[in-house]
């Protein structure tokens, strides 16, 4: 049993490892954007939480996933190079289909990110945001027409 | 113990059940509304929230199955492509509405004389167009008066602006010369009868916390409290009684704590919408009614109608506004009117869409393989996230008896109450009808300059405009209701809500619904000595 004991975690310590490693595979850290991976201890935190809503799903094809490291490497998916885990994972369609939208969900709500964005760093409201008038007069050629609406 | 009797039991307190309540304040009558959700607290809308984005995609999602709270009830959608999207509480849908409020236009009411399909409305458009002025003015609507799409409307608030999104789409539809015009909403641009103006945080459709969407629990309800309306929440209804004369004699509810209790009451008004009034009726079988209650002409559930939706979304080189902004920004009506030689009957509306949020921008794109993952990622993420704006289309659905509400054989609410099941399907004028708003939002993105065009349809969760299921109309086999929302079955029975539509037009109904309360609710008023001939 590798579920840790008294952890309420809805991930084993091992597919935790495996899913922190594949969040900086889908997300990696850039020194040219300067921003963190998705396995930055914040994100990967709101990240768990989001995906722990398909905890089944998910550890069973993590299990799929390491079942087949061993089949074809002979090894966990952890103890494999780089350029291994990138082509098994574009192999992986269900785990990424749910991971991706979790891993960017979590990366891009994460305040630090969105100050790299130049987006506004905190909730929506209060404050809002300014959005333009725009220029009205392009409804000009639309003001124009006569009525168009059926007569009945 | 003291029996719990009204004048008017008023079922659900979403758009219509708060319109009806307010206006039949007036006179004086004991009203009780009964609702099985609770009040919205703004501090809980995701925009208050750093992961808004998220928080819109669980707990305020407007899938119920995906919400699951225990104020909402589960729906079988498996034999459906749309699944319906609905909010359970004090202001029902309009609590995750976007506020786009058009009117149903004259030639609306009037399907079967000028295209022959459907059935024409027992009322027109003059009947309601008193209604539609004094909902405009309940609900505070923003917009610009002179839209050739329509007949003259007032106006009451300047139109949401154009922002960055609605200026690129604009200069599409001016390059083609097609119709375009500031949509009618209900965001308060100024502020208004107590709601604050709109500060553009773009999450309208996961609640306003801002209190600038004109949602029914800020606008109608407190004026129908303050008149002397009371509103009971957490009190889901599982049937209506029937008296030993065949009239309406109240409803059997449970309370928040799954208490079974009684209500009678001499009129009782249904507002559970297209999904939740036949639920409903059909739950509400007896000795006299064994196919469920005002159900004599087989039709309480059939003629299911939605919108199916069309998306069309694209690329630009151009700063989009993304989510900032309310979702409302400008419609077209181009396609409004039938003109058969497009190969369907009937029209659509246009209705743009600013753009999403980062964090959704980028799960989508993810997931639709259009923004990489692994060493692009960040390159590709910052092309998409406010660079992307786009459309949909809103067709008109067509009734088809055999798309129904009805009653799920296994699935039940957390009160044991069986759940809705769906058995609806696409005709083909619907196919054609979205083939063909795909491929004109196309042409209008394209001449807007954008790229990488992405499209979807029907949109499957799109299930926001639940209409048909208790249908108006003279003829008593061939409708549920009256043309003034009486049951023809009970004569103290009424029905305010979407399920009254005949057809369902190619608009956003909720401006319709509720003027269509209204004129129930008036109707009711000067016939108050002869309500039940
Ligand atoms: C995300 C989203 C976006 C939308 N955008 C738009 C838009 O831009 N423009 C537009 O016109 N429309 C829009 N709509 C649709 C709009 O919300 C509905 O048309 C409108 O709310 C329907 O009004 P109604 O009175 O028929 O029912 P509702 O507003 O749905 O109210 C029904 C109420 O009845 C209650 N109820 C049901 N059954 C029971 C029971 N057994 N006992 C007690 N209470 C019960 C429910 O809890 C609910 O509160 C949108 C809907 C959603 C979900
Ligand atoms: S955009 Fe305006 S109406 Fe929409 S949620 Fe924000 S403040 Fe409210």
């Amino acid at each position: 049993m590798n579920q840790l004991i008294g952890s309420t975690s809805p991930f084993s310590e091992e597919n935790r490892n495996t899913l922190r490693k594949i969040a900086a595979l889908l997300i990696p850290k850039s020194e040219e954007f300067k921003v963190p991976g998705a396995d930055d201890d914040a994100v990967f935190t709101h990240f768990i939480k989001l995906a722990s809503g398909q905890t089944n799903s998910i550890n069973k094809y993590l299990e799929d996933l390491n079942q087949i490291c061993r089949n074809d490497h002979g090894d966990s998916f952890l103890k494999l190079q780089n350029d291994e885990q990138i082509s098994l994972l574009n192999n992986s369609e269900s785990l990424l289909e749910l991971l991706l939208s979790y891993v960017s969900l979590a990366y891009y709500q994460d305040p630090r990110i969105l100050s790299t964005l130049s987006l506004k760093s905190s909730p929506p409201f209060p404050g809002g945001y300014n959005v333009e008038q725009g220029d009205w007069s392009l409804l000009d050629p639309v003001k124009k027409r006569d009525p168009f609406y059926r007569k009945v | 113990m003291k029996e719990d009797h009204v004048d008017v039991l008023v079922i659900g307190a979403g758009a219509s059940g708060a319109a009806v309540a307010w206006s039949l304040a007036e006179t004086k009558m004991k009203i009780v509304c009964l609702e099985q959700g609770e009040w919205a607290n703004p501090k809980d809308y995701p925009s208050a929230h750093m992961d808004w984005e998220s928080k819109w995609l669980n707990e305020f999602s407007y899938d119920p199955n995906l919400r699951a709270r225990q104020t909402d009830y589960p729906i079988n959608n498996m034999e459906s492509p749309i699944q319906v999207a609905n909010f359970n509480g004090v202001g029902g849908g309009t609590i995750l509405y976007a506020g786009h409020f058009p009117r149903f236009h004259p030639s609306d009411f009037r399907v079967k004389t000028l295209d022959g399909v459907a059935e024409d409305w027992p009322i027109d458009y003059q009947t309601l167009e008193p209604y539609y002025d004094e909902n405009d003015r309940m609900m505070g609507v923003s917009g610009l008066k002179g839209d050739p799409a329509y007949p003259p409307k007032p106006q009451i608030m300047p139109p949401v602006p154009l922002g960055k999104s609605g200026t690129i789409l604009a200069n599409g539809f001016n390059k083609l010369g097609w119709h375009w015009w500031p949509s009618d909403s209900t965001v308060a641009t100024e502020q208004y009868d107590g709601r604050d103006q709109c500060i553009n945080l773009g999450a309208c459709v996961s609640g306003c916390a801002q209190g600038a969407k004109a949602s029914t629990d800020i606008t109608y309800w407190p004026h129908a409290i303050r008149a002397g309306v009371e509103l009971r929440v957490r009190c889901r209804v599982r049937e209506i009684i029937v008296r030993k004369d065949g009239m309406a004699g109240g409803a059997i509810y449970y309370d928040g704590k799954g208490l079974e209790k009684k209500i009678t009451a001499e009129v009782v008004v249904i507002a559970c919408n297209g999904i939740g009034t036949p639920r409903l009726l059909l739950n509400s079988k007896s000795k006299l009614f064994p196919d469920g209650l005002a159900n004599s002409s087989g039709l309480v559930g059939k003629n299911l109608m939605f919108h199916p939706y069309s998306a069309i979304f694209g690329k630009f080189d151009a700063e989009t506004d993304g989510a900032r902004g309310p979702g409302n920004c400008i419609w077209s009506q181009e396609f409004y009117e039938t003109d058969p030689s497009r190969g369907f009957l009937r029209g659509f509306t246009f209705e743009a869409s600013r753009g999403t949020g980062p964090a959704l921008t980028v799960a989508r794109g993810m997931t639709n393989h259009r923004i990489a993952w692994g060493a692009n990622h960040h390159q590709s993420a910052r092309q998409a996230i406010n660079k992307i704006t786009g459309m949909v289309g809103i067709c008109e659905d067509l009734p088809n008896e055999n798309n129904q509400v009805i009653l799920d054989p296994h699935l039940k609410d957390s009160d044991g109450i069986p759940a809705p099941k769906l058995h609806y399907a696409l005709s083909e004028n619907s196919k054609r009808m979205l083939e063909f708003s795909i491929a004109r939002g196309i042409e209008i993105l394209e001449a807007a300059g954008g790229e990488d065009i992405q499209t979807v349809a029907p949109i499957p969760d799109g299930g926001w405009h639940l209409m048909g299921t208790a249908r108006m109309g003279i003829d008593c086999t061939k409708s549920v209701v009256n043309e003034w929302g009486r049951c023809h079955d009970v004569k103290n029975l009424f029905i305010v809500d979407g399920s009254i539509f005949v057809t369902s037009a190619g608009v956003n109904p909720t401006r319709t619904i509720q003027a269509l309360a209204l004129y129930v609710a008036d109707t009711m008023k000067h016939r108050l000595t002869t309500l039940f001939d």
